[in-house]
């Protein structure tokens, strides 16, 4: 009898579990379904408009043209040359800017001294808004590639500076201690505890740098140059080639996610190790 | 042996120690600015590359003394504000609607995320094909630089609201607007005042790449117009002038955080 019980109890929980299952992966279709419908129906509504003429083409072309001119200036190899170029750009102004900010921030990360002489004047120049330089770089470097790639890595050095800070300063003072303990020197200091100890501040910084890398990138290319995506966008605006311009903005935000998912997945896996490292230290 | 340490490093530091604590951040811009008008005055710096401080002094003086400064800030603040108050109103309105709303959500914020990705200053272009250069699209601009922000803050903040302030204001059987004003609204009120900061600093920063591509008048065009004639004196004034206006209204919004936030604490209480 109680077998009975205890079987009729079982069985509905099982079925429960399973449907439970089933509604949870049904919830998910349907998110995914309603996520795309309003996109969907937008592109529709858009194409459709366009070919039955009630929509100015130089104003908003229609999403097919778009398409259409995607395949044709990447036929052309003209896109890969422009992405090519702006890309070389944002990486050079990147590095450049990016890692005298890790220099700078672990410089000022360290030195009570240095902080108190240099941070509040990188803190006074940080609130210029770093496009507002841009004129006066022009001014100082004329229209060529130095402005630009130095306009992008003024852009890159504050996060990074900032972060590599915060993240040197939040390193937890035991691990200090034990460094000391284990009679660390100051370089092993350096590399063994407090770079992977702020790695994750770090990391952050590279992001937010990237993402301002790309801003100061666009900026830099309207104002002035003769090749890169922001040139192209321009050039097409200037003629009126308004698929172009589509075009152009859609390859920015899609080389500025893959690059800002590139630096997640390194992230990923740089802390992973970080954290199997810490499990052999502690062992 | 430490101690001879100690006084060696008390030695080296003494310099330092000699000059009051607050101080210190100001010796490096003091020796630099001095170094900078030295080098001027001697000449060795032409004054189009980089004029001197006492210059760019001087003509912040006659800028304000003829009221150019007041009509170009004055004009540029307006436009950051309507273009902030649009943008903003419509975050939070948005924001409220997809963070209270599982349906909303659902539908709407896929597709917000998704023109989140676009680099914003890249949209100037079709800005400009669409409105023109004019008014509008530039506060269209600031609009949708200062709408994310506040938007993605509004949804987290109402979202992190503690389960069981809910389960409290069942019990008190709020009504839905009760429920909206007096306990949601409060709760996410940190995470809507960071967007609000966020979003006022990404309109001030599109104001300035707006007033560069294309105006007639507002700090941006001061700082082309006199880049153009290569008066760097005035764009020195119209960089420190967006970095001073720029720190003030972040300072205002912090002030006015402190003081709601303090509100909403003494509430709780």
């Amino acid at each position: 009898m109680q077998v009975g019980i205890e079987k009729s109890v079982v069985t509905p929980l099982i079925k429960k579990k399973s449907r439970v299952k089933n509604r949870g992966i049904s919830i998910q279709v349907s998110n995914a379904l309603l996520s795309i419908l309003l996109p969907v129906i937008l592109l529709i509504i858009w194409e459709v408009a366009g070919a039955l003429g009630k929509l100015n083409p130089i104003l908003l072309p229609r999403p097919s043209t778009i398409i259409q001119e995607f395949v044709n200036l990447t036929a052309s190899g003209e896109l890969a040359m422009h992405l090519g170029v702006s890309t070389w750009r944002a990486l050079i102004g990147f590095l450049l800017g990016g890692g005298l900010g890790l220099a700078a921030g672990i410089w000022v990360g360290f030195s009570y001294k240095t902080e108190r002489l240099i941070d509040p004047s990188l803190q006074m120049l940080r609130t210029l808004p770093h496009l507002a330089i841009a004129p006066l770089f022009i001014l100082w470097f004329g229209f060529g590639e130095a402005s630009k790639i130095l306009l992008i890595a003024k852009g890159c050095f504050f996060p990074l500076y900032v972060n590599t800070f915060l993240g040197i300063r939040s390193v937890d003072g035991k691990l200090f201690d034990v460094g000391r303990v284990l009679q660390f020197s100051q370089w092993q200091m350096i590399t063994k505890l407090i770079i992977p100890a702020s790695l994750p501040n770090i990391f952050l910084g590279i992001r937010l740098s990237i993402g301002v890398a790309w801003l100061g990138l666009v900026v830099a290319e309207m104002m002035g140059s003769s090749t890169g995506i922001g040139f192209l966008i321009n050039d097409a605006r200037s003629f009126s080639l308004t698929s172009v311009v589509f075009v152009g903005i859609i390859v920015f935000a899609i080389v500025g996610k893959l690059s800002d998912s590139l630096v997640k997945l390194i992230e990923r896996r740089m802390l992973r190790w970080q954290d199997s490292y810490k499990g052999e230290g502690s062992s | 042996m430490s101690e001879q340490v100690l006084v060696k490093k008390h030695e080296r530091d003494g310099w330092l120690n000699r000059i009051p604590k607050p101080l210190h951040g100001w010796i490096l811009p003091i020796i630099i600015v001095v170094i900078w008008e030295l080098a001027s005055d001697v000449g060795n710096i032409s004054a189009t590359m980089l004029p001197s401080p006492i210059s760019v002094v001087a003509q912040f003086v006659r800028l304000t003394m003829n009221g150019e400064l007041f009509e170009h800030i004055g004009i540029s603040v307006y436009r950051a504000a309507q273009g902030f108050l649009l943008g903003s109103i419509a975050g939070l309105l948005i924001g409220l609607s997809t963070g209270l709303g599982k349906l909303v959500e659902r539908t709407l914020d896929p597709s917000l995320q998704l023109i989140r990705t676009i680099p914003l200053l890249s949209l100037i272009p079709l800005f400009i094909l669409w409105f023109g250069i004019g008014e509008f699209s530039k506060v269209l601009m600031i609009a949708l630089g200062a709408f994310f922000p506040v938007y993605l803050n509004t949804f987290l903040g109402i979202r992190s609201v503690d389960l069981k302030l809910f389960e409290v204001s069942r019990i008190f059987q709020y009504t839905r607007w009760q429920l909206l004003c007096k306990m949601i609204i409060p709760a996410a009120l940190p995470n809507i005042l960071l967007g609000v900061r966020l979003s006022l600093g990404v309109s001030w920063l599109v104001l300035v790449v707006a007033e560069m591509m294309g105006a007639s008048a507002g700090v941006g065009y001061m700082i082309q117009d006199a880049r153009a004639y290569s008066q760097t004196d005035v764009v020195f004034v119209g960089i420190i002038i967006f970095a001073v206006v720029g720190k003030f209204s972040d300072s205002g919004v912090r002030m006015l955080e402190k003081k709601w936030l303090h509100w909403r604490d003494t509430y709780k209480g």
